[in-house]
Order: structure tokens, then sequence, then C-alpha cells
């Protein structure tokens, strides 16, 4: 036998010591790298509550800790809310933990937003706005936040960035234009909302804007032109009517002032900037939040598209599977899609499941008129009484329900009685002489048809119903419109 | 895989030497002066809690339980009153729940100030309304010299006659006042000058049971409706006082039945100078009234054509607290209302009768857009001839923040200040800043040492006393204005203080703010004029009486028809 190594066992003894030191190296790097991987947060569980609705469930310190190693700021208690945004908002900070883009970030500020807790969607959006100022949404959102919470210094200057980068869109200007009229600037005011009609042709929220810009100047005519345009381009906006009215009342014209109120009134009203906002929508349907999916059946129902409102009150349904609301309205839905026995059988389960809830015995009320049901929508109207003896809606359906079964009488009675309850709801005015003429008691619709023309003389349907009146010849002196 | 795991070593690497995303924030944020908490105030508190150390225990119940009606957010009202007459401040709490299903109600509360401690004396008062009941105002209606109290309700009002013996009947009915109905704020003037109180009296939204619904905060969870959702707002009530102990409902007679609103606060004033008190009406996300007295009985609403009908936008704002005060020193009374997270606080100018809204001119949108406000109380703190104000907030829907705290709903108390014609957040380090979910508040000297006190009223929680701990130095006047019975406070009476070039104008009108009723006596901080050169009392009558050479730092009684005297 030789005294030296062959030459495969030497290779394999090199080939050892390589593997052997590679994996040393190996793994003194590998340890302080793995160390540096980032901590995922912990998983959302969806707790179902006795209600229907669906929470989220998160270990909250587990949560911050992950955020606090992520660097990202310091996450709110998400218990106990809905469990679809909270589950977006974790995976939104989780991409931010694997991928460190800037619009997780941002996507987690609409999610806060959406949600209502300010400080964290204002931190979320001033990160994303540091971390990535092109395109600017993060840095107008952050102006956003800041604008709402009376951080009138800080909006002015993101909004002004934002403006300077993005100067296409309208509602920068806005609200611009908003927090330089609340600091007194009329002038800039004035240069704002102009550029924000510019931008936005038509905008109620710009003619509102120059109005009041004119208003707060002492220039009540100038005003009183603006808010001539507002109303002309947006008939339903409320405020533009009011404030038309105000226009009018300081420069004399009393009466024209006391109609355009007239007009505010009934106007649904909205708060805020949402209405003109199209990102604060945005930031809701990131989050997925319910109010995105009401906001989707308005938008849906007011364009005139049921089989989009049919989807978003499903989903809604789904999140909110006891609310009496969702069922009728998805109910009603149904019925006018054609859905008829769904309409009926739904709704039908709401009452039995709400027996004390005025919307349902309302909308069984109102899907069984559209299917002809009579009786059972006389039943319905009598329980809605029952429940709230002075319910308008109930004496009033009640009353067409009556006058379709050829309960003439009585269907004036109950229409009467409706308005006895609301004497200012001028429709019932003219449902009331409507009932009365096909009864043939013309004499009777006759003053009921005047007094809806003295309170609005270019009622058309009034008009047309006092030719008719009067063409059958009432024998009764002739009145003026009022 | 070399390549694989350098590059994995090199990003994780880079970032753990990136900074973190909230420090990044909280640099950018700072960048642009953007700054989230109120500057504290230097030097000590301005108002202790001394609640629990005045033995005052009183813990409101609203009722909440699942259903989120309407009213469990309304919350109840406090009085500052002397009802034993014996010249210091007692203590009135209006009770809460059940609003609807069956348990024993809660019962309001009655207070005896002894020497700065405070006993229930409840019971042997017969002062124990059972709730609900939501406003509280305070005066002498019967012109006997005792103070009464008149409570709403959700449902039957109550008007309790003191006996003049510490005890109280319930003569609701008798008197004819006892309208069913959601009361709310409610104000004792006198609309035909016939020196008999007569009683305005707000409805909020006409609720019942039925008619409630289910609506839902932003984060998916249960929460309170907003009122327009009910689309049931009120006619308001009117009583004529007849001068017999019985009041006649003159609402339809006088006009009140024209318009319907979710009234919530009244301001009885005489806003236009023609002799007659006028009343505005805060209501809430309906249109305000400005009832003008046309002095044949009737009223107007001609707040619209006044510019005070809605904020400068167009807005119904949520108006709930209301105070009338000269805050321009322009000799007229101006109103401030307190309004609900999102939108402004509204401060209205008043220009001989017209209105302007310069809520953003004084500064109120930079300390009020984050808070839901509701009691008011506007006084001077710290005597320095400038007034303060103290707001009791609290939300009406969810605060996500606040969600997994002690209340969902519970908010920052806050004490501002006017400061070079603007209004400025004076609340931290004031003592007044707590966290509460807040609602009525009264105002007036419990201690008797000059300053003016609060007492603030909670929904569904404690009721506290906060001492107004005022520094020493500037000098103070408080004026008791009485009726020529000696007794009766004289409500409407205007007092005009002039010390050097500066004047200050205020009114006895202590039914203001939120569902409250505070002390009486006007007080005046008068900074360091040590005498008063001339005192002014404008009677309700439109008789006038003046003194001069008036010393400081006193309480001054002055009776009408009689030389004043000082009270020890």
């Amino acid at each position: 036998m030789s005294g030296s190594c062959s030459p495969s066992l030497a290779l394999d003894a090199v080939s050892i010591g390589v593997i052997a030191v590679g994996s040393a190296i190996l793994m003194g790097w590998w340890i302080p790298v793995a160390s540096l991987q980032p901590t995922l947060m912990p998983p959302v569980n969806v707790v179902t509550a006795s209600d229907g609705l669906r929470h989220a469930e998160v270990d909250h310190a587990a949560l911050k800790g992950a955020c606090a190693a992520a660097g990202l700021p310091q996450p709110p208690d998400v218990n106990r809310i809905d469990a679809v945004p909270v589950d977006r908002l974790v995976t939104a900070m989780n991409d931010w933990v694997q991928e460190r883009e800037p619009a997780a970030l941002g996507r987690m500020g609409q999610i806060y937003l959406a949600l209502g807790f300010d400080a964290p969607a204002l931190e979320c959006f001033a990160a994303a706005a540091s971390l990535e100022p092109e395109p600017t949404l993060w840095t107008y959102m952050a102006g956003v936040c800041c604008q709402s919470l009376g951080q009138h210094e800080a909006a002015q200057t993101l909004l002004e960035r934002a403006r300077t980068r993005e100067p296409s869109y309208p509602t920068t200007f806005a609200r611009l234009a908003t927090l330089a009229l609340e600091e007194g600037e009329l002038e800039r005011a004035g240069r704002l909302f102009g550029a924000h009609i510019e931008r936005q042709p038509g905008s109620v929220l710009g003619y509102n804007g120059m109005g009041q810009v004119a208003l707060a100047g002492g220039n009540a005519r100038d005003a009183e032109k603006w808010f001539e345009r507002a109303v002309a381009a947006s008939p339903d906006d409320f405020r533009a009517w009011r404030l038309y009215s105000r226009a009018l009342a300081l420069n004399g014209n009393t009466d024209g002032s006391r109609q355009a109120l007239a007009r505010a009134a009934g106007l649904t009203q909205y708060e805020g900037w949402a209405a003109f906002d199209e990102r604060l929508g945005q930031a809701h349907e990131v989050a997925a939040t319910q109010s995105s999916l009401e906001e989707a059946v308005r938008r849906a129902l007011g364009d005139r598209d049921p089989s989009r409102a049919m989807a978003a009150l499903e989903v809604l349904h789904e999140r909110r599977p006891q609310d009496i609301a969702t069922i009728g309205n998805l109910a009603l839905v149904y019925q006018r899609a054609g859905r008829h026995a769904e309409a009926m059988t739904m709704i039908r389960d709401g009452c039995a499941t709400h027996p004390d809830s005025i919307l349902a015995h309302e909308r069984l009320a109102d899907i069984a008129i559209l299917q002809q049901r009579f009786d059972e929508a006389l039943a319905a109207t009598e329980t809605l009484i029952r429940l709230d003896p002075r319910s308008v809606r109930g004496h009033e359906l009640r009353g067409r329900v009556q006058y379709a079964l050829n309960r003439q009488d009585e269907g004036i009675a109950s229409v009467t009685r409706a308005l006895e309850l609301a004497p200012e709801r001028g429709d019932l005015r003219i449902l009331l002489a409507t009932l009365l003429l096909h009864a043939g008691r013309a004499a009777e619709a006759e003053p009921i048809v005047l007094d809806v023309l003295k309170r609005d003389a270019g009622n058309q349907q009034a008009k047309a119903m006092l030719e008719s009146i009067r063409a059958q010849g009432s024998g009764k002196p002739t009145y003026g419109p009022g | 895989m070399l390549v694989a795991l350098g590059w994995q070593m090199t990003r994780a690497y880079s970032r753990a030497n990136e900074p973190p995303a909230r420090q990044v924030a909280a640099e950018f944020l700072d960048s642009v002066g953007c700054s989230m908490t109120p500057p504290a105030t230097s030097g000590p508190p301005a108002f202790t809690d001394i609640t629990l150390e005045a033995g005052l225990n009183f813990v409101h119940d609203n009722d909440a339980n699942g259903r989120f009606a309407l009213p469990e957010i309304i919350g109840s009202g406090c009085a500052l009153l002397d009802y034993d007459g014996d010249d210091d401040l007692d203590i009135f709490l209006a009770a809460g729940g059940p609003i609807t299903g069956e348990r024993t109600p809660q019962r309001c509360a009655l207070y005896r100030n002894e020497a700065g401690r405070f006993s229930d004396v409840t019971d042997a008062s017969r002062a124990g309304v059972p709730g609900p009941a939501y406003g509280v105002t305070c005066a002498d209606y019967d012109r006997d010299g005792d103070v009464d109290i008149f409570i709403t309700c959700l449902g039957p009002d109550v008007l309790l006659h003191n006996n003049g013996n510490g005890t109280f009947d319930d003569v609701s009915d008798v008197a004819g006042v006892a309208d069913p109905g959601f009361g709310t704020g409610a104000t004792f003037f006198d609309f035909d000058r016939d020196g008999w109180l007569d009683l305005y009296v707000c409805r909020y939204v006409d609720w019942r049971p039925a008619i409630e619904q289910s609506c839902f905060a932003p984060v998916g969870l249960r929460d309170y409706c907003h009122p327009t959702t009910y689309e049931a707002p009120s006619v308001h009530r009117l009583y004529h006082n007849r001068g017999d102990g019985t009041f006649e409902d003159v609402t339809e007679a006088a006009g009140i039945s024209a318009a319907r609103g979710n009234g919530l606060g009244a301001a009885a004033e005489d806003f236009d100078g023609d002799g007659r008190v006028d009343l505005y009406v805060a209501n809430d996300a309906t249109p305000a009234f400005l009832w003008h007295n046309m002095g044949d009985g009737r009223f107007e609403n001609v707040a619209d054509n006044r510019g005070c009908a809605y904020d400068c936008r167009g807005i119904a704002i949520a108006g709930m607290g209301v105070a009338c005060e000269d805050f321009d020193a322009d000799g007229d009374f101006d109103l401030m209302v307190t309004n609900i997270r999102g939108q402004s606080h509204l401060l209205l100018e008043n220009n001989a009768g017209a209105f302007s809204d310069i809520s953003s001119a004084m500064g109120a949108p930079r300390w009020s857009l984050s808070r839901t406000g509701f009691g008011i109380c506007v006084f001077d703190q710290d005597l320095d001839g400038s007034l303060d104000a103290f707001i009791a907030n609290g939300a009406v829907n969810l605060s996500p923040a606040a969600l997994h705290g002690e209340s969902p709903y519970a908010e920052p108390q806050q004490f501002v200040r006017f400061d070079d014609g603007r209004l400025v957040d004076a609340s931290g380090g004031s003592g007044a800043d707590f966290v509460d979910v807040g609602r009525g508040a009264a105002s007036g000297d419990i201690d008797g040492d000059g300053d003016v006190d609060l007492l603030a009223s909670s929904n569904n929680g404690r009721a506290r006393l906060l001492r107004n701990d005022a520094p020493v130095g500037n000098h103070w006047l408080m004026v008791d204005a009485r009726l020529s019975n000696g007794l009766t406070s004289a409500i409407g009476a205007e007092i005009e203080a002039h010390a050097g070039d500066r004047v200050w104008h205020r009114i006895v009108r202590p039914n203001i703010g939120y569902l409250s009723s505070s002390d009486p006596r006007v007080h005046f901080g008068l900074g360091n004029a040590m005498v008063v050169d001339r005192l002014i009392v404008r009677w309700p009558d439109g008789s006038r009486a003046e003194r001069t050479d008036v010393a400081t730092n006193q309480v001054l009684r002055v009776v009408q028809d009689l030389p004043a005297e000082v009270v020890p």
C-alpha cells in the first residue's frame, strides 16, 4: 500500500471542503438576510355577527407589530368592523411590505379615508406623496385630508402642488378657490373658480362658487347672474336655488326669492365634497365599503339602469343580509326587472322577519300594487297605518289601492287624511284633485287645484286640470291663478 | 442561486436602510406645516374638574341598547339656578331613558348648593321628573319670586312650579304646556311686553318608534340616522303667558305653524332694534328660523331674507347650541351656532337685523371641522374684557378612531378665546379639553369668587362641574338685575357697562346654549378697569336706569325702580 491519497479521494475532500466553507459563508450571510425578510400582516378572519354583518377579526397586537416592523403608520384597531375593507387594507399593507410600492401606501390611505380613520389616512397619503410625487393623486389626497381637518395652510400648499403638476383635474381648482374664499381672498377665489369652470363647463360647483364670491364682495347683482346660471345648469341643486333666492332677496325681488326658495324645498341635500369629487368615491371603491355599493345603487337608479342597480343591491344584500331597507329595495328592483315571483317572495319574507317595519310594509304595498294584488296591497297599507297612524305614505297608498278597488269615497278619504298630515305636499293635492275629478266631484276638486296654482303658478298638471274642470262647467266664478 | 441570493440580500439591505414610511410621512407633513396637535396653552389650567369633591354624582342614561333610536343621541341639558333663594347656584340635571319599553325610568335630579358641596335633594324637592327629558329652561314665570323649571320631554313637557319652600309641583296640565312631541330647547321671553314671560318650545323630528330606520357607518356597523332620513320636521310651540299661572297655545295664531324644522336651540333677542323681541331658532339640517316679532301677536319667519336661514354656502347646518352675544362690540347681538363634524360652527354677524356669515373670517373652520359641537357657553374666562367660549363636543355618528375606547362617540371638549378679532383654539392644557360625549353646558359663578364656572352634561355619561381658576389681577362685575318685586330675574333686561373707552353689552338671558339654562346674573370681565364709569340698565318694559362710578369686583343687585345694592 502506498502512503499518498488517490486523486478521487483528494477531489472528494476538496469538494467537501468547498461545500462546507461555502455553506458556512452562506449561513453567515443567509441568517441576517433571512432576518431582513419582511414580516407579513396577520390574517384577517371573518366573524358573522348575530345581525348577519361580517366583521373582521385581526390580532391587533400582531398587526401593530408588523406595521411597526414595516415602518408603516400605527394602525387603528380594526376589529369588529366590516371585514371586506379590512381585508383590502391588510392586502395593501402586505403589498407594501413585499413590493414597497408607494401605490400600496396610497391604497391604504384611500381605505383609511373611506372608513373614517382620518389621521392614518393622512399619514399614508403623505408618505406616498413624498415617495411618489408623480402622479399627483397622493399629493392631492393629502391636501384633501388637510382641508377636511381644518389645516388650511397645509391644504393650500398641497393642493397648489397638485394643481401645478396636474392642471387638468377641475376639482383642485374648486378646493383652492374655497380655501381662498374662506380666507377672504376674493379675487383669487374668483380666478380659481373661473379656472374650474373652464375645465368643467356647466359646473354648478363653479357657478355657485362665483356667486358666493360676488356675495362676499357685496355684489348681489353679479351674484344673481351666477346663481341663475347655476340653477339653469343644475335644476336639482338645492344650494343653487337657496343662494339664488338669497341674491334675489338682496336685489329686492321678493317674489322671485320666495319662488326660488320653494324650488329648493324637497330637493335632496348633500353635504361635503362627495357629490363633486370623484376621488372620494374612488376611495370608497378601493375600500369596497358598503357606502360605495349604496352609491352605485343610487347612480344606477339615477341612470335608469336596473340591472346595474340589481347587481349592486345583491352584493349589498349579501353584506347586510338582515337589513330590511336593502331587502325592500332589492325586491322592488326585482319587480321592475320582471322577476315578480322573486320580488314577492323576498318582500313577504322581509315582512315576516321585520313585522314592525314601516319600510317592509310600504314595499309590500308598492310591489303588490304593481302586481295588481290589490287585496294584499290593502292589507299591507292597513298594517302600515296600524304601525304608524301618522304615516303619510300609508294613507296615500291606501287611498290609491282603495280607488283601484273601486272604493272611491274611501280612497278620497284616505288621500285627504294624507294631505292633512302633510299639507305642504303639492303632489298629494294633485292626487286628491284627480281622484275627485274621476269620481265626478269636480266642484270639490276645483278649490284644491286652485290652491296648487296659488302655491305653484307654473304647475302644468294643475293648469290642465283646471281647464278640464272649467270645460265641464262647474258653474263657479272664475278664479285667477293667484 | 447565488445571483438570486445576492439580489435578495441587496434588496433586503436596501429596504433596511430606507427610512420608515411613517417617518417619511411625518417629515412630509412637517414640511407643509401640518400639525395635528393643538398647541398647549402655557400656564396653569384655566379649569379644574371639581365634580367629585363637590359631591355631584349624576350619570345620564340615554337608553342605548343597540336599537340606534334617534332620541338616544340628543342628550340632556343642565341648569344652574338659585331655586332656594339663598344667593348661590344650585344644579338641575335632566334625566335620560327609557325611550321605549318598560323599565324604571331615570329621574331628573336637583342638587342644593351648601357652601360648595352639592346635596341631592331630588326626592325632598319633588323635582325628580321621570325621563326621557331633554331641555331645562328656568325662569320665574309667575313672578312669585321663585325660579321655576320647564322641562322638555319625549312626550308631554313638564312645568315644575317652585313653591318657595324647597319643593316643586308639576303644574303642566293646569298651565297648559303639556304638549306631547319631541321637545328640545326652549326659552322664556316676553314677546308682547306685558310683563309676563311667554314660552317658545323647539320641537325636533316628529319621531315615533315606528319611523325608525337602519343606517350604517362607513365602517359597516349600524349607526344613528341623519335627522333628514325621517323626513318629519316639526311645528314648534309658542305659549302666551296669561299672567294667572296659565298659558295659551298661540302657535297657530302667531304664525309659528307656518314653518317646520328639526328644532334644537333658540335665542330671544331684539335683533333689528325695533323694540320687540324676536327669536332665532337653530334647526338640525333644516333651515333656521328668524321669527320676526310683528308687534301684533304674530311672527313672520324672515330667516332667508335676513341671511341666517343657512350658511354662506346655502347649507342648512346641523344647528345645535346657540350663543347670542355682542361678539364685535358694536352694540347689537350676534349669533354663534354649534355644528356637526365636517362643517364649521356658524358665526353670524348682526347688522341691524340682517346677518352675514363670518365663520371663516373668525377662524372657526380651523378648530371646529373635526368636532361635533353641542352646548356652548360664552363668557369672559380670564376677565380680560374679551369673550371666550366653552363648547361641549360629542359625536352623533361612530368615530372609528374611538370605536374601541370607552365610547365611540366621545370627543375632546373645547375652549376657545377671542384673539385679535378671531376665535382661536385654547383647549390644550385648559382643563376643559376632557374627552366625553358632551351635550349641555351651563355657566355661572358657582363658588362666588367672581369668575364664571361651568356645568357640563354628558350623553350617557357623568355630569361635570368645572371650577374656573382665572388668574388674579383682572377685575369683574356681576349684575343681578331684578324686577320691581326684588325677587324675579329681569329676563330680557339689557345691561351696558362703560369703563374708559371700552363698552360691553350683555342681556339677562339665562335660557341659551343647548338644552340648558345658566346663571341669570350678568357677568363682565373688565380687564384692569377698577371702576365702571357708567352702568346702564334697559328694563324689559323699556324704562332705563343708570348708575355711575360703580366699583368692580362685586355682585351688584339692581332692582327696577329701586336703588342698587351690593350683594355680600
